[in-house]
């Protein structure tokens, strides 16, 4: 009898040892490709400023009350593995003309941070022909040469190329021996390697997409690179700022290598688990839907 | 996407409609060979017609945007081409039928009109094999068939296209009751194009220069078209000879308003829509207005 009793709590014991080594779970790359990110492991919470897993950390923020004169929205983020920072169209691809909510984007991957992307199939004078390469296919080999590009590397490295004739004979597809996952073309690059880019640069006119008016106080959205597998999403809140206080907010704010702006105006959407949290006014929103989306996904799977 | 159904369900439907015109013609006293050889001849021109000119209007809504002719022709083709080029494609081939085989061709467009509204439902429905093409907003609360229609996704998006489908056939049920009028062709083609400005607005992909939408443009044009023409005709007559299209314009730059309220204020879309709709019933109620004033002014002359 002794001996069964035993058994039996040997097996207990086992099995208890199984189960917890099994919910410990595993950091896996994610594919390149347009498949999401590792179920997330908390839901949203009004509360919750940090979301953190083994394999990524985000910590947003809301300031308000700043000598910058506007409601801004920062999230830090570190991810394990760059496969993690990924983007996702509305629809099947990043042809498509369709359009949806960023955050009913982000749930369909299980984003921990998602932002509105660059607008990739809007049709004004310059996004029409810009270049869109996205999760590692080529989906529209055009270039826009008066604006700036943005490549995401395989390491998750910035790599940011002014406007200029030469991006048309350029390879795009890869930068210093770096296969390029991810290509935007809206901009312009406020931060390039280190060095702030001159206010003249920025506010020309021609360095931004038709209507993004870089002198004009709006809403903006901008991603930032920190440091290797750190980056920073800054946005801020109608009425907003221009392009040049921007820079020198996202300056302030970390000691960012490069910084490229997104698309803005009412396109501006701050999404964390699943939740857009930017410019939450009372009573009913309308909320603009857009081609595409920017988001950083867990890749840590307890399955 | 399923084009091969897309395909099958456009060419039914097309022989359909051409059936249908050889019918409306035979009972209009036309003889049956005749008839006949309209109905094929519009089979085949009113596809070639219609496929070329509802290219053609996609490529000249958006030359001034593309450089590259090249990109036109990459890809999947059928969001690369014009509805309402579509349409102007098989009117066109139906004007050219008319000529060919001797039938008037007022006569000939007014027996048409129920079978080219007929076919301008199917276009729409089928689109419900082309995936997101013909659907409008994603649908928070869900939905279901066929007010909305679910993707992979098991988001909802509302069914633009069955709504566009329905006003369509609503357009054949008024060609076919006012079938023996001067002017039915073109009132058809008005209450195609009226509802079309709604629509066009609630459609989430559509041929856009940034927030102006091209067909719904187009669609403006040709109702005030037949406003302006409406007015014109009672114009000695009436001393409000100039509502209708006074009425059109206002309703129009409303619309303006109502775009760019839809996209940057917070005003709820349902008041836009209710106010953009009853601009669209005011324009209803004119046009029927003028055109009874205008043919009461025809039939004391």
């Amino acid at each position: 009898m002794k001996k069964w009793l035993a058994f039996c709590l040997m097996i207990t014991i086992l099995m208890g040892i199984y189960s917890f080594a099994a919910a410990e779970g595993t950091v896996r790359k994610l594919p390149i490709d347009l498949s999401g990110g590792a179920p997330l492991q908390k839901n949203f919470d009004a509360k919750m400023t940090v979301y953190e897993d083994p394999s990524i950390r985000v910590e947003r923020a809301k300031v308000s009350g700043s000598k910058w004169g506007c409601v801004y929205y920062t999230a830090f983020i570190t991810i394990a593995d760059a496969s993690q920072l990924r983007t996702l169209p509305a629809d099947d691809t990043f042809l498509s003309k369709m359009t949806t909510k960023a955050s009913v984007m982000a749930k369909r991957v299980n984003a921990v941070l998602a932002t509105n992307g660059d607008y990739c199939t809007a049709i004004d004078t310059k996004k029409a022909s810009s270049y869109i390469l996205r999760q590692g296919v080529v989906y529209r080999d055009s270039i826009q040469t008066g604006l700036d590009l943005l490549m995401i590397d395989e390491d998750g490295n910035f790599h940011i190329k002014q406007a200029d004739d030469a991006l048309a004979e350029m390879d795009k597809t890869m930068i210093d021996g770096k296969r390029v996952i991810n290509a935007f073309q809206f901009g312009p690059g406020l931060v390039i390697d280190g060095e702030k880019v001159p206010d003249e640069y920025i506010l020309d006119y021609s360095h931004s997409p038709d209507f993004a008016q870089p002198d004009h106080k709006a809403q903006r959205m901008c991603i930032a690179q920190i440091d290797d597998l750190h980056y920073m999403v800054l946005c801020c809140a109608f009425y907003g700022m221009d392009l040049v206080s921007l820079r020198d907010l996202a300056m302030e704010l970390a000691p960012v290598k490069n910084v490229y702006v997104l698309d803005g105006g009412e396109s501006t959407q701050f999404v964390f688990l699943g939740t857009k949290l930017n410019n939450i006014k009372e009573g009913s929103q309308n909320v603009r839907p857009v081609t595409d989306i920017i988001y950083f996904a867990s890749a840590y799977f307890t399955d | 996407m399923d084009m091969t159904s897309y395909l099958v369900m456009m060419a039914v439907s097309a022989v359909v409609c051409c059936c249908m015109t050889f019918f409306l013609l035979k009972n209009d006293g036309i003889a049956v060979k005749q008839a006949g050889l309209s109905a094929v001849l519009l089979l085949v021109l009113g596809s070639v017609l219609g496929f070329v000119c509802a290219k053609l209007l996609y490529i000249m809504l958006m030359l001034p945007f593309v450089r590259d002719l090249g990109m036109f022709f990459q890809g999947s083709q059928i969001d690369k081409l014009s509805y309402y080029g579509g349409v102007a494609g098989v009117v066109f081939a139906a004007f050219l039928v008319a000529k060919i085989t001797g039938i008037p061709v007022r006569r000939f467009l007014n027996r048409f009109a129920p079978a080219g509204a007929f076919m301008a439902a199917m276009a729409r429905f089928a689109e419900f094999y082309l995936g997101t093409l013909g659907v409008g907003d994603y649908m928070e609360e869900g939905g279901f068939f066929p007010l909305a229609v679910a993707n992979k996704w098991g988001e909802y998006y509302l069914a633009v296209f069955i709504f566009e489908g329905l006003f369509s056939l609503i357009a054949m049920v008024l060609a076919f009751l006012h079938n023996r009028e001067k002017d039915c062709f073109v009132r058809t083609l008005f209450y195609l194009c009226l509802p079309q400005i709604f629509c066009e607005s609630l459609r989430n992909i559509s041929i856009s220069w940034l927030f102006v939408r091209a067909e719904q443009l187009l669609c403006y044009l040709f109702v005030e078209a037949v406003l302006i023409a409406w007015s014109l005709r009672i114009r000695g007559t009436r001393k409000q000879w100039y509502l209708p299209f006074a009425a059109g314009l206002v309703v129009c730059a409303l619309t303006v308003g109502e775009e760019f309220a839809l996209d940057k204020s917070d005003i709820p879309h349902v008041i836009t829509y209710t106010c953009m709709v009853a601009g669209l019933v005011l324009l209803v109620v004119m046009e029927h207005w003028s055109y009874r004033q205008a043919m009461q002014v025809s039939s004391k002359e």
